[in-house]
């Protein structure tokens, strides 16, 4: 493992960005949303995406007239000071969002899977095999998630097909729940779920062009986007609004709810496979993303000796929190943060490029 | 002590009492000796050695023009000059060569290294047959044969046949080199000078393979390979005439991978014969067939084959390079080769093909792939490979694509039942009891309700059990093997059940994890699915579907990381290009335009987009009226 982390082309971008977007819907985010915003939550979904998708064109504008990754380009726009800031502000970033999917999954893994296990060995075994997957590298990852990527679709296809008849299309009115409005700012609030997507924008050289980069972020993060809302809509649908908010995993309880005969029941065990693969990918490619991040700005020839570092790290901050609720708190306070490093990185960047050619115009 | 009665009867009786063990010889034990390599190269006596030796050399150098100048001399007294003046004066041409070999500073070069294989071929028939000697340990080693002969020119020239006895065809030996040799020289009576060697070569020995050898290490080489070296005294060359002849198995039906349509025809031991399978099902004048040599001490042939007008030639001269410089003393097996040329990796998986097949090789080498085969092995490997062709069998495409997607759906299907199954159940039995059905939940619970160790010990032990029957039938020689794994594995799982250790259901899901693995048409591939399963047991019993889940993941990032001679393994799903139509399903033969993309052929089109031209035509008989 070293800065040459292997050729990749849209499938691969694709993959990344869907896994790494996608996982948040497994835990208890599409719950929290139903909460604040009632029978429109579905929409929170495709708005935060919306909102995220011209951050990845302002920042794949911005990478198409420099060559190099995400840290070579702020160098030159920023300063090396600006770029380093820059860097260690995203790798907090990857690191904070890894440290909370690797809790939650934890505690998911302990209320559904494995009540009986102890804590700190679950949160040992995600990071154990988080660190092995970081170890034969992303192009292994990336390809992996593409490889996955149908079976995780299929999945969560399954159980919103399989719940048909439960459906109740009245649990979805009144349609605008808490307003438009509301919508948007929960969207806005939320975008920084997509933050993942910026791993492409570190990994820029090793992808063909901007256009790959812009292509993999619409059909990965877009598909991810639209998984996110149809499970929304369709866990209003099966439970209502008032149901719906007490659940704490909306995903598991969908799954569980399925009965269509006496031998396809209580499926909620075979989908812990899929949530499984989902949370330890996105806290390997988080991971992976902050390695870098940290990694370039200090020149370092290789990544492997800060693996085991930087998982340390993370498993310390995963467990700060000394109880559910407390992770769920946690995780809703990280939301803002990783939204401004969505929204304001790219700004940032974009604003500098422009006053820079602005000043080279005679 | 005095030697009184008293002594005499004291000895007697203890001579009687007392137990003697029966003298035996000393044991040999085998120990670091002086002839350990590490303390040999510490002595230092190289220098003195190799000075014996020249001196050697010049004595017999020395003796020689004695006993010409004796000759010489005879000659002279007795007034017989005219009659030997040939003969003397060849011999003094040969004294002549010998001595310009023997220059102090050439001399010290040959002598000073102890590896005589490096040494050019002397003009003194004398020093040649010591080298030969010396080489192959004469006259202690029998399997090596020197003949010596005269040649009945005028003068007479005296030559050296060398050769392996059993690696040979003493018949084509005996009509083929020594008879031309001895008669038809003979017959000529004409002397033989000048471009001596091209001379015997092309106009004496009717040996279709003859050529020029400079050193020992292209005379070894030959005479190893089962060829004869001929030297000739006064000669600085020798001749090896291909006079291959040892047993080997003759083209048989495949053992390993039968097929009921297709080819019958599998690979012997023997290259040459191999290549020749290869090349009589593709009869391409682009097919290239190059021979690299490897071990220092038993030189063995690998024959790299590809298409030239296809092959990448990046690939071609990677997997060159690679055979190549292959550092080793001995090389037996293709499965020994792959692993000195494969790329390190930390999963068992098998990264080149390997096949008894000839017409699996033609139709990978069509496609682009180059084949390599060696010496002595009747299985070739085929590279690059990705993950999906060791699911692939000889006969699918002689199939209609239904029936041979079927059946690749099926082995697919075996392989993840053969890895996840076990796995799997205890998972669910042990941590996820609610994705049972009652109804069956009951039954597992029934069955194993007398059983008094837990579900993961009984898997273990069975799967421990059948790996044991399966590697036992197949070490027992012959039919009994197969009849003590049948019988073995029945009376081991009924007597099993019916003591109450296992449960029936442990035994008949060893039985379908077994019979599963055996779909798997490469053995390797297979053996990695044995392997993994009882990875997958273990963090299944740890973690259940949590552990599974993250087995599997691990699994799938190993093999989308993993390359097989520059090719991804997973490809041409992860990373994704275009399949050719045969990567899981395979799709019609005429619908097949374009060779897999991934090997970046300096040809990537197999065939028109309208192969079946005949549609475009009107049936036969219609265009008359």
């Amino acid at each position: 493992m070293s800065y040459q982390p292997g050729r990749m082309g849209i499938a691969e971008g694709i993959g990344l960005t869907f896994m790494v977007m996608l996982p948040r819907v497994f835990l208890t985010s599409p719950a929290d949303t139903i909460a604040a915003i009632r029978n429109i939550a579905w929409l929170a979904p495709l708005l935060n995406w919306l909102i995220a998708l011209p951050m990845f064109y302002l920042l794949a504008w911005v990478m198409a007239r420099h060559r190099g990754d995400l840290y070579a380009v702020s160098e030159r726009l920023l300063g090396r000071a600006g770029a380093w800031l820059l860097a260690i502000f995203y790798a907090t970033l990857f690191i904070l969002d890894a440290a909370a999917l690797l809790r939650q999954f934890a505690e998911n893994t302990l209320l559904t899977a494995l009540p009986a296990t102890e804590f700190r060995i679950v949160i040992f075994w995600y990071i154990l095999f988080a660190v092995v997957l970081v170890y034969f590298g992303i192009e292994g990852i990336a390809r992996a998630c593409y490889l996955l990527m149908p079976f995780v679709v299929g999945g969560v296809a399954a159980v919103i097909l399989l719940l048909t008849p439960f459906y109740d299309a009245y649990h979805l009115v009144p349609w605008q729940g808490t307003g438009l409005l509301s919508a948007f700012q929960r969207g806005l609030a939320l975008v920084g779920i997509n933050i993942g997507g910026l791993l492409l924008f570190v990994l820029a050289p090793q992808f063909q062009s901007p256009a790959t980069l812009r292509t993999a972020l619409v059909y990965g993060g877009g598909l991810s986007a639209v998984l996110r809302t149809l499970v929304i809509l369709c866990f209003i649908l099966a439970f209502g609004v008032a149901q719906g908010m007490e659940k704490t995993l909306p995903f598991f309880e969908m799954s569980r709810l399925v009965y269509l005969s006496r031998y396809i029941q209580r499926i909620e065990a075979l989908f812990i496979v899929l949530w499984v693969i989902t949370g330890l990918l996105a806290i390997a490619i988080n991971l992976y993303a902050a390695l870098q991040l940290i990694a370039r700005p200090l020149n370092l020839p290789s990544l492997r000796p800060l693996v085991p570092v930087i998982a340390i790290v993370i498993v310390n901050i995963a467990v700060i929190p000394p109880d559910l609720n407390t992770v769920v708190e946690a995780g809703n306070n990280l939301d803002p943060l990783l939204s401004a490093g969505m929204i304001g990185g790219p700004l940032l960047l974009a604003v500098a490029e422009f006053v820079k050619r602005r000043r080279k115009r005679p | 002590m005095v030697d009184n009665s008293l002594i005499k009867i004291f000895n007697f009786v203890k001579r009687i009492l007392v137990f003697r063990p029966p003298s035996e010889p000393s044991r040999f034990v085998l120990g670091e000796g002086a002839d350990d390599g590490r303390e040999s190269e510490t002595t230092g006596d190289d220098g003195l050695w190799s000075a014996v030796r020249e001196l050697e050399a010049l004595s017999r150098f020395g003796r020689r023009l004695e006993t010409t100048m004796d000759k010489a001399r005879a000659a002279l007294t007795t007034g017989e000059w005219p009659s030997q003046d040939e003969t003397l004066r060849a011999e003094c041409a040969a004294l002549e060569k010998q001595w310009r070999e023997l220059r102090p500073l050439l001399l010290s070069y040959d002598f000073s290294a102890d590896n005589l294989t490096e040494r050019p071929i002397s003009t003194s028939l004398e020093e040649n047959r010591r080298i030969i000697e010396a080489l192959y340990k004469l006259p202690t080693n029998k399997d090596v044969v020197m003949r010596h002969i005269t040649l009945g020119t005028a003068p007479p020239l005296r030559a050296t046949l060398v050769y392996m006895e059993g690696l040979t065809d003493g018949k084509f030996i005996t009509l083929g080199v020594l008879q031309p040799l001895m008669l038809l020289a003979g017959g000529r009576r004409e002397p033989l000078t000048g471009e001596m060697l091209s001379r015997i070569s092309e106009e004496i020995l009717p040996g279709s393979h003859v050529k020029m050898l400079g050193t020992f290490r292209e005379v070894q080489s030959g005479i190893n390979s089962g060829d004869t070296v001929i030297f000739l005294d006064g000669a600085g060359e020798a001749l090896e005439v291909e006079t291959k002849g040892w047993e080997h198995r003759g083209v048989d039906r495949p053992l390993i991978e039968q097929s009921i349509r297709g080819s019958q025809v599998a690979f012997s031991e023997n290259l040459r014969v191999n290549t020749g399978l290869i090349r009589s099902m593709l009869r391409s004048s682009d097919l290239v067939t190059e021979l690299i040599p490897v071990g220092t001490r038993s030189r063995v042939s690998c024959a790299v084959m590809y298409l030239n007008s296809v092959a990448n030639a990046d690939l071609v001269a990677e997997i060159k390079r690679r055979v190549s410089k292959i550092n080793t003393d001995y090389l037996n097996d293709s499965g020994h080769l792959e692993q000195f040329i494969e790329d390190r990796f930390i999963l068992p998986l098998p990264q080149a093909l390997s096949t008894e097949r000839p017409d699996r090789v033609a139709v990978h080498l069509s496609e682009g792939r180059v084949g390599i085969i060696v010496e002595g092995s009747p299985f070739a490997m085929v590279v690059p490979a990705n993950f999906f062709t060791f699911f692939h069998s000889g006969e699918d495409f002689s199939l209609k694509p239904a029936a041979a997607n079927f059946l690749r759906f099926l082995r697919l299907f075996g392989t993840l039942i053969s890895t996840v199954l076990p796995g799997l159940y205890i998972a669910l039995t042990y941590f996820h009891q609610e994705a049972v059905p009652t109804g069956l939940a009951l039954a597992i619970a029934a069955a194993r309700e007398e059983v008094p160790f837990p579900a993961w010990f009984e898997i273990f032990m069975m799967e421990v059990s059948f790996e044991l029957i399966r590697e036992a039938g197949v070490r027992i020689p012959g039919i009994l093997g197969s009849t003590i794994g049948i019988v073995g594995a029945i009376i081991l799982g009924q007597a099993a059940v019916a003591a109450q250790i296992v449960s029936p259901i442990i035994v008949i899901l060893v039985a379908i994890t077994g019979l599963a693995s055996s779909i798997i048409p490469e053995f390797r591939m297979a053996f990695f699915a044995r392997l993994s399963r009882f990875g997958l047991l273990l963090v299944s019993v740890t973690m259940g579907l949590v552990g599974l889940a993250s087995g599997l993941l691990v699994m799938t990032v190993a093999l989308c990381s993993m390359k097989s001679f520059g090719l991804p393994y997973m490809v041409p799903i992860a990373p994704r290009t275009v399949s050719g139509l045969d990567v899981v399903a395979r799709g019609e033969v005429w619908r097949r335009e374009r060779r897999p993309d991934p090997l970046n052929t300096r040809d990537p089109s197999r065939q028109p987009e309208v192969s079946r031209e005949w549609e475009q035509e009107l049936p036969a008989g219609e265009d008359e009226k």
